[in-house]
């Protein structure tokens, strides 16, 4: 065939617009005819087909550790800010609002464990300070509860130190209250926490360095009640339950 | 059919999950994230091509899932409603990076830029970093196309759900984006070099 050194040879994008099958039908033919007796013209077509291959091959780059921390922060703060489901659907809400049970029934067992090892668990807020943001602990970090297992003295034989909780069950009707009550007898410093709370309370405090963050409990159960310096006086609190869920998000006058 | 194969084995379906998040499950909407932010960091990053921008932009369009998940009708698949938000949120880098100007970068620049921390990148990896410097070289529409279709092996019709154009589209944004890469990764194709590829077809096509 000597078609092919009488006609122009194809451009790319005919090759492409050809195998996408994007030519008209005299197109189509026209190139066709060309490429049968076209050699460089049918290499040219297969590099084309080339393309996809290497792009199909590329492997998946992989997400950075710290942009997936970033990312879970980001989402726990929003979830803090905006609470999902201030609408509709109650059959679902029935449902989740079971749920968030549960994970309060979890969270209750963890607390037992950061009772009695906070011990072992060395590491405070107080401590690092205001570091506490940088420290990066992703939020799903696994809970604490293996983590004294066989190394330091066992959680029971040691006593706590200096118990900072308040020991308070802070209640919506008295919250305002019982807040300015514990931040003026305690003049709390953040106390021991797990790494799984410490996560937690990095992820709604993102550098801001809290005025209070007691583990204590809420409406009776366990609960962390985490406050941050608001606009003026005031004071802008969350309170988080098990899995870090937000309960509740409010701010008090000073 | 199923725009996420592994969707399978995953308890719960995304829509149920999106359900459970609208009606006030708070661990609901980071289950969807935790489940696809690996394939939607991917598509960010090849669109975006930088890093910093793909971060802001993923994290923008989860943030905006987060926000909008009521108005998602269910008539398409969550994924494809995920893919839609990260599209547009990576188009909203570009056009900013457009108005602000940005300090020109040299090719090795860009190529740092992309680059992984890791001490150790295997050959693999620098395959994936060429793909994606030369995918910065073509129109953002061929290249969202060719993510979608030739990387992260959608089906025209699914990727014309994400992109909202026809398939026909797609199609032609698909055949035209491969001809303009074809020069630009001329390096890693495997067969020898043709000796009479002419390079006129010099990319031209940074995004505007």
């Amino acid at each position: 065939m000597n078609t092919a050194d009488l006609s122009p040879h194809l451009d790319l994008d005919t090759l492409a617009d050809l195998a996408e099958g994007l030519l008209d039908e005299d197109q189509a033919t026209i190139a066709g005819e060309h490429l049968a007796g076209c050699p460089q013209c049918r290499e040219r077509s297969a590099e084309l087909a080339d393309v996809s291959r290497i792009l199909a091959e590329a492997p998946m780059p992989p997400i950075s550790a710290e942009f997936s921390a970033r990312l879970d922060a980001a989402i726990a703060a929003e979830i803090a800010a905006n609470p999902p489901g201030s609408h509709d659907h109650p059959e679902l809400q029935r449902f989740s609002r079971r749920r968030r049970q549960m994970q309060l029934l979890s969270a209750a067992a963890a607390a037992v464990v950061v009772v009695g090892g906070a011990a072992t668990i060395a590491r405070s807020m107080h401590s690092s300070g205001s570091d506490l943001a940088k420290d990066h602990v992703p939020a799903d970090s696994p809970p604490s509860t293996g983590q004294g297992k066989g190394k330091g003295p066992k959680p029971m034989a040691v006593p706590a130190p200096a118990d900072p909780k308040s020991g308070t069950d802070y209640r919506d009707s008295t919250l305002a209250a019982q807040i300015k009550t514990v931040l003026a007898a305690h003049k709390l410093a953040p106390q021991d926490l797990t790494d799984q709370t410490q996560a937690c309370v990095s992820s709604v405090t993102k550098g801001v360095r809290p005025q209070l963050v007691d583990v204590a409990r809420y409406n009776g159960t366990p609960a962390t009640i985490i406050v941050l310096p608001g606009q003026g006086s005031a004071h802008d609190v969350w309170i988080t339950g098990g899995n870090c869920s937000i309960l509740k998000h409010t701010t008090i006058s000073g | 059919m199923a725009f996420v194969s592994g969707s399978k084995t995953q308890p719960i379906p995304d829509k149920e999950l999106l359900a459970r998040h609208v009606a006030g499950d708070p661990g609901a909407f980071s289950e969807l994230v935790q489940r696809h932010r690996d394939r939607m960091w991917a598509v960010a990053l090849r669109t975006l091509g930088d890093p910093e921008d793909a971060s802001d932009a993923l994290q923008d369009a989860f943030l905006s899932a987060y926000r909008a998940a009521e108005r998602f009708r269910g008539d398409a698949a969550v994924t494809t409603w995920l893919h839609r938000i990260v599209v547009n949120a990576c188009l909203d880098r570009l056009r900013r990076r457009a108005i602000r100007p940005v300090v020109s970068m040299g090719d090795d620049a860009t190529f740092d830029a992309v680059a992984p921390k890791t001490p150790d990148p295997t050959v693999a990896h620098e395959l994936s970093l060429d793909v994606t410097a030369a995918l910065q070289r073509i129109p953002y529409e061929q290249r969202a196309a060719l993510i979608l279709v030739d990387m992260m092996g959608y089906a025209v019709d699914e990727a014309a759900a994400v992109l909202q154009v026809p398939p026909g589209t797609i199609k032609s944004r698909c055949a035209r984006g491969r001809a303009r890469l074809l020069p630009l990764l001329g390096h890693l194709r495997n067969r020898p070099a043709g000796g009479n590829v002419e390079s006129t077809e010099e990319g031209g096509g940074i995004p505007t």
